[in-house]
Formats: structure tokens, sequence, C-alpha cells
């Protein structure tokens, strides 16, 4: 009986300790010894100096730290202000009972999501060429040519004002999809009476978006806002493929592309590490900042 | 029967089945020598001569083909990680652009070995490899003239273009004698063309926002933007061919032709006529030969490159490739044999002739009467001669662990400048805009290397020519 209970406490234990050993091994332990080393100048163990906190005071004054932020930054609020309501907006459009072929156009906006951004950065990089025959530039130079008598093509990812818009382009048609596809899920939760109650007493649909469509996905739409905050802050692949890293004078040098090249072109390990521990604080902000200003609201609310 | 459900049953059928696999796997016996390189055309040419030297060295040989990227990356951590264990190659190619990384950690942590003691070995005839390889050529690869590398190649660098085109338009590139008289004749190339209606058909392929053309330039004026302790990032010098270069890329003066990034992309832009002219190293013109074929044969030609003055060098380099010995190697004897066998053997030249079409690091073999054979693909002298000539002429490179940094900050500027003129229309203020962007940049550069270097930073900049 002892030996019974005894090997029943045990099993709970057996059945965490896979986690407790890989996550200890695999990111414990690496973290730890990240936060250890963002303390060294470092070219590897047998070349180390511990130099303090020295990594963090150049990273403050670091103005290509402070340019990637900058763009990550502009990157995360063009991505996320312009993905939610498209996604918002596509999935309301997507959920009208009147739309036929929903299957398809749900498929058709969920596509690009599949492909990845390292096959969508190679065709943006083809779309998005310099020459007078890309796609971007077809559609440009008529346009252009309303305004000038000799329209040039625009190098859309070699100009420093262009490059980082192009990025946020193609990452928004990589991802709208996938967010459409959660609030679709979320609107038909939406009770389909309240409409029509909301209807009866004369609320318009601005209205009725405000009061029903908007309460009821904000759960939803908290979380996504959430997650694609996360994920535009840690963006590297699409500008890396895109651009080849930082872009014409930096312009799409994100926090995490400037830790790689830090780490990885550089060799400058003990910098990349208090970079990617920068990041990590700058993202706890930022999302204990979001749910407090949305719990604020609902509270209000 | 499994007390935790059949899912987890499943799961841990799969587990153990996987865990018997890798756990049983028979591991592939090591060779006693592990090449690991990034270019497939070497490791084409390599194949062959170690399947004639491996049975009369009594060394087994094995070359890993890997990818530039993952290959440094692998390789940078090995080093970092001080490995020396046989998971560690014994030899291993670096490309030019890739090396300065390695050489960050005091010369006595690089991963790579000193070959010093192997290239001041007497040889046969009484001579060293030292003696025999190019010294300039042994620059890039060296650190606190410590020697990590032998170098594969020189990489001289021409001009190459599409005679045709420019003869039609009544211009002989071969009378031009200086880059300022080459943007002139490819203002009045275009000119031409757009008046036969060819509004796409550029003069020179350029890059608008890397610095790694320009930086190939500034080599003919004796310019290393990091030489040793120096920095020349805001040498006049610098300034004044960035601004040369930033009308040629942008503007109302512009002659530039992007580049594709890809020489056999390239290959075919010329071919259709987009453009004009273009940098050309050995390398390049083989390739060329190779991918537009019957499209570009007999109008191809190439010459020296023009010069910013008199005294700069009629020629350059661009790219490069090292073989060095890891740390690791425990036979860096038999290692030393192979790469005599890869690099300076004349086997391996011959092949290297045949296969590439490029000019050794061996002044010896430059006075070879194959190289003067006729080739009718080209227009004029055959390209092998000239690269031959130009050679003695080539000039100093240097690669430092800051070198990546000094080109990223050059590729900065340029590309501020060329948005400068394409916001303003014009070249109004361009040499103010380049000229407190590079203070800015060299600034940067010096505060970022004294930050991260193991090495000393000469704090002032002086110009390039004051260099030793």
């Amino acid at each position: 009986m002892k030996a019974g209970s005894r090997s029943s406490q045990l099993i709970p234990w057996l059945m965490v300790a896979p986690f407790v050993v890989l996550f200890t091994v695999f990111i414990l332990y690496p973290l730890l010894r990240s936060l250890a080393l963002s303390a060294y100048r470092s070219a590897g163990p047998a070349n180390s100096a511990f130099i303090g906190g020295e990594n963090y005071q150049f990273l403050l004054s670091d103005p290509l730290f402070w340019t990637a932020c900058l763009n990550t930054a502009t990157y995360a609020v063009l991505f996320v202000g312009l993905q939610l309501p498209a996604a918002l907006g596509l999935a309301i459009a997507l959920d009208h009972p009147r739309l036929r072929a929903k299957q398809v156009l749900r498929a058709a906006f969920f596509c690009p999501h599949l492909v990845g951004a390292v096959f969508l950065g190679v065709v943006f990089w083809k779309l998005m060429g310099k020459d007078p025959g890309s796609l971007a530039n077809s559609l440009w130079l008529p346009l252009a040519g309303l305004f000038s008598a000799h329209p040039q093509p625009l190098n859309w990812l070699g100009d420093p004002n262009l490059a980082l818009g192009v990025v946020v382009v193609a990452a928004l048609w990589l991802s709208v999809g996938y967010s459409m596809i959660y609030l679709l899920a979320a609107l038909q939760t939406v009770d389909r009476e309240l409409y029509e109650a909301a209807a009866i007493d004369g609320a318009g649909p601005w209205a009725r978006f405000r009061h029903i469509t908007l309460p009821g996905v904000a759960p939803t739409l908290l979380f996504l806002l959430l997650v694609n905050t996360i994920g535009a802050l840690q963006v590297f692949e699409l500008p890396y493929v895109l651009t080849g890293g930082p872009g014409p004078a930096n312009s799409t040098l994100t926090v995490v592309g400037y830790l790689y090249q830090q780490g990885f072109e550089t060799g400058n390990l003990g910098y990349a590490c208090a970079i990617g521990w920068a990041l990590t604080i700058g993202i706890m902000a930022v999302s204990i900042a979001q749910l407090r200003v949305t719990r604020l609201d609902r509270d209000s609310t | 029967m499994f007390p935790f459900g059949r899912a987890l049953l499943v799961l841990a059928i799969i587990a153990a089945v996987c865990g018997v696999a890798v756990g049983t796997r028979i591991p592939l016996p090591r060779p006693d020598l592990l090449l690991w390189l990034p270019s497939a055309t070497h490791h084409k040419q390599f194949v062959p001569l170690l399947a004639d030297w491996q049975p009369t060295s009594g060394e087994s040989v094995g070359l890993e083909l890997i990818a530039g990227r993952p290959l440094n990356i692998r390789l940078l951590s090995m080093f970092m990680g001080d490995r020396r264990d046989r998971g560690v190659p014994d030899l291993v190619t670096i490309e030019i652009g890739q090396v300065g990384k390695y050489f960050r950690p005091p010369p006595d942590g690089i991963g790579l070995r000193p070959l010093d003691p192997w290239l001041d070995r007497p040889l046969p005839d009484g001579r060293t490899w030292r003696q025999r390889i190019l010294p300039s050529r042994l620059a890039p690869w060296s650190r606190s003239g410590v020697c990590f590398g032998i170098p594969f190649d020189l990489h001289p660098v021409g001009l190459a273009w599409r005679e045709d085109l420019w003869l039609q338009a009544g211009i002989d590139l071969t009378a031009v004698a200086t880059w300022a008289e080459f943007h002139a004749a490819g203002l009045r190339y275009q000119a031409y063309w757009r008046e036969q209606g060819e509004a796409h058909r550029w003069a020179f392929e350029v890059q608008e926002t890397s610095g790694d053309f320009l930086g190939t330039l500034l080599l003919q004026r004796g310019v290393n933007l990091v030489d040793g302790p120096r920095i020349h990032l805001s040498d006049p010098v610098v300034a004044e061919a960035l601004a040369w270069w930033t009308r040629v890329v942008s503007g109302p003066e512009a002659i530039g032709w992007a580049s594709p990034g890809s020489t056999a992309l390239l290959a075919g832009d010329v071919a259709d006529g987009k453009c004009g002219a273009l940098l050309c190293p050995d390398w390049r013109a083989k390739i060329f030969k190779d991918n537009a074929g019957d499209r570009l044969a007999g109008k191809l030609r190439v010459r020296s490159l023009p010069v910013f003055a008199a005294g700069d060098a009629p020629t350059s380099t661009w790219g490069g490739t090292m073989i060095g010995i890891t740390r690791a190697c425990p036979d860096p004897d038999a290692a030393w044999q192979m790469i005599e066998r890869l690099f300076l053997s004349p086997e391996s030249l011959a092949t290297r002739r045949r296969e590439s079409a490029q000019i050794p690091p061996l002044p010896e073999y430059w006075s070879d009467p194959g190289l003067a054979e006729p080739d009718p693909w080209f227009r004029g002298p055959p390209p092998l001669r000239l690269f031959a000539d130009l050679a003695p002429l080539v000039p100093r490179r240097v690669v430092t662990a800051e070198t990546g940094l000094a080109m990223a900050a050059l590729g900065n500027v340029l590309a501020t400048a060329v948005a400068h003129v394409r916001r303003s229309g014009g070249y109004a203020g361009l040499e103010h805009v380049i000229a407190t962007a590079l203070t800015r940049e060299d600034g940067d550069l010096h505060r970022r290397i004294a930050h991260a270097s193991f090495a000393v930073v000469a704090a002032p900049t002086g110009p390039a020519g004051a260099t030793p």
C-alpha cells in the first residue's frame, strides 16, 4: 500500500521530468550563460575579457543599435497597425452570410502564410526589382508619368526611404490571412441574434460594429495584438532575405538583425548577448504595457 | 496493457525506434585529412588532383563542400569554442570577404595555424615558398606579420565592355585613360543609344548601396579602408572617389546599370545590351564565357582599368580564396603537403587555368606561353595574357577584423549620398553630405573597434599614402 502510494507520488514528477530536463538544458542554461557572456568582450572562451556592464553601456550610446530600435519600432507600428484592421476587415467580409465561395477565398488569403517568409522574400525580391520591367515599376512608371515627363523606375529595395516599406508590405501579405482566420473564428462565436436585435432597435452598421462585433472579438484581437507585436519586434527573416540584412544605409536593420550581425558576422558574442537581453527587456516592457492598457480599457468599458 | 493510453504508447514506440536508429547509426570513417570548402568550382578541380595524390601520400582525404554562410558560422563557432576534436576539419578554404572575422582574437587565439614555418622552409631549388608567392598576396591572410593562409588566386581586375555596341556609338574605349574620361564616354554612349530609342541601355555596371565596387577602385589609389591600425574612411581620397562614384550611379550624369548581384545574371544583361561595361576580374571573364556562350561570342573585350590620377595602379583585385590549417589538425605536415598539391603544384596550376582561367599568385607562371594562346570568344588580345601582364601591378590588399565594418560604413555613406541626389534631383551639396557622413562613420568605426577589438587602434586617421 505504502509502496503503491510512493510510486503514485513519483509519477507526476516522472511526467514533468522530460520537460524540466529539456527546459533546463536548452533554455534555462543558455539564458543564464548568455547573461554571463554579456559581461565579457569575447571571441570564445580562450579569448574573453570580463568588462562588466561595458557592453550595455556601449549599447546605450551605439547609434546603430538605436537605428535598429527605430527601424524595428517603425516596422512593428506599421505592421501591427495595418495588419489587424486589414485582417478584421477581411474576416468581416468573409463572414458575410451572402458571400459565395467562402472556402476558396479563405484558402486564398491564408495561402501566403503557408509558403513562409524566405520564399515570400524571394518572390518579393523579384517583384520589387529596380528593373523597369519589374511588377512594381510597371505599376509605378505609368503613375509617375502623370506627373513627370521622364519618369524613372524606383529602386524599391535599394532606396533607404522605400526599403522598410517594402518589407512591411511583404510581411502584411504573409500574415494578414493568418490573423484573419483567428478573427473569423471569433466572429462566428458572436451571437447573431444580437445583430438582429440591434437592427430592430435602429442601430446602423457602424454602431453594430462598435458595440457588438468589436467587443465580441476583443479577446482575440488582444491575443493577436500581443503575438504580432512580439513577432514584429523579433523580425529578422524578411529584411534579411529582401535586403541582405541591414539594407541600404541600414534602413532595414532590425534589432535581431543587428544581434545576428554582431554574433555571427563579427563574432562579437558578448555584445550580441547584450543586444539579446536588451531586446528581451524591451519586448517584456511593451507586452506588459499593452496588457495594462487593454485591461484598463476593458475595465473602463 | 499500457497504463497511460494508446496515444502515449504510439509516441513511446516512435521515440524508441528513433532512439535505436540514431544510437546504432554507424558513423562514416573520418579521413586522415578533412577539407571544408565553399566553392563548387574548387571542389571540381580538387577531386582529380587528390585522386592522384592519395595513393602516393598514404593519406586518406575527404572534401566537404559546404555553402559559404553555414561553413563560416560553423567554423567560427568551432574556433570560438576552441574545439580540438576530430569534428573540426584539418584544412579549410575561406573567402576574402569572410576571413576578417577569424582575425579578431590575438594571433595566438586564432583558430588557424601560423603557416610561416612551412613558408620559410627551403625547397629543393633553394628558394622558399615565401619567395615564390607574390608578397602582396600573402597580406590579406596575415595578421600582425603572421601568415595564416596560402592564396589560391590573385584576381587582377580589368574593364570588360561590349566593344561592338560602343563602336556603333562611335566610341573607342581603348583610348580612354582616366575614370573621368570613361564617365564622359559613358554619357555619350547612353545619349547615342537614347537617340536610337534604346532608353534602358546603360554604360556601366554599378552598385548603389554597397561599397564593394568602390572599395575595389580605391585599391587602385593604394587605399585599404582599414590598413593595419589605421582607418582611412575620412581620407580626402575616399571622399573624392565617393563623390565621383555617386555621380556615376545616380542623378543626371548617371551611367550605371544596377548590378543584379550574380555574374551569371549579369552575363544575360550584357548579352541583352542593357549593360555596356563592367569591372572584370579573371574569374568573371570565364563565367561570362560559360554563361553567355554564343550570345556574346566575339563581342566582349577586356583592357586594363582606367585610373583616377597618374600613379594609380591600372588594375585592382576583387575576390580571393585562401587555404589554412586548423589548430585542431594533428598532422600539419601532411596537411601542408596537401596544400602544396592543391594550391601550388604544377598540376594544380594547369587544372586551374583550364577549369577557371585564373592567374595564380606565383610570378614564375605569369610568363607561361600558354597564357598568350588566342581566345576567339573575346575581341582583342587574350584576357589571360592581359591579366598576367596586370598581375605584377595588383595593389596590396589588407583584410582585418574591422574591414567588413569599414566596407559597410562605405556602403552606408554611398546610399546616403545617392538618396541625397535622388531627393534633390542634382549634385548640389553632395560633397558636404559625403564629408559629413564619412566623418560620422569614421568616428563610429573608431569607437566600435575600441570597444570590441582585442587589437590596438591608432586614434588619428591620416592620408592613405602616409601608411608604411
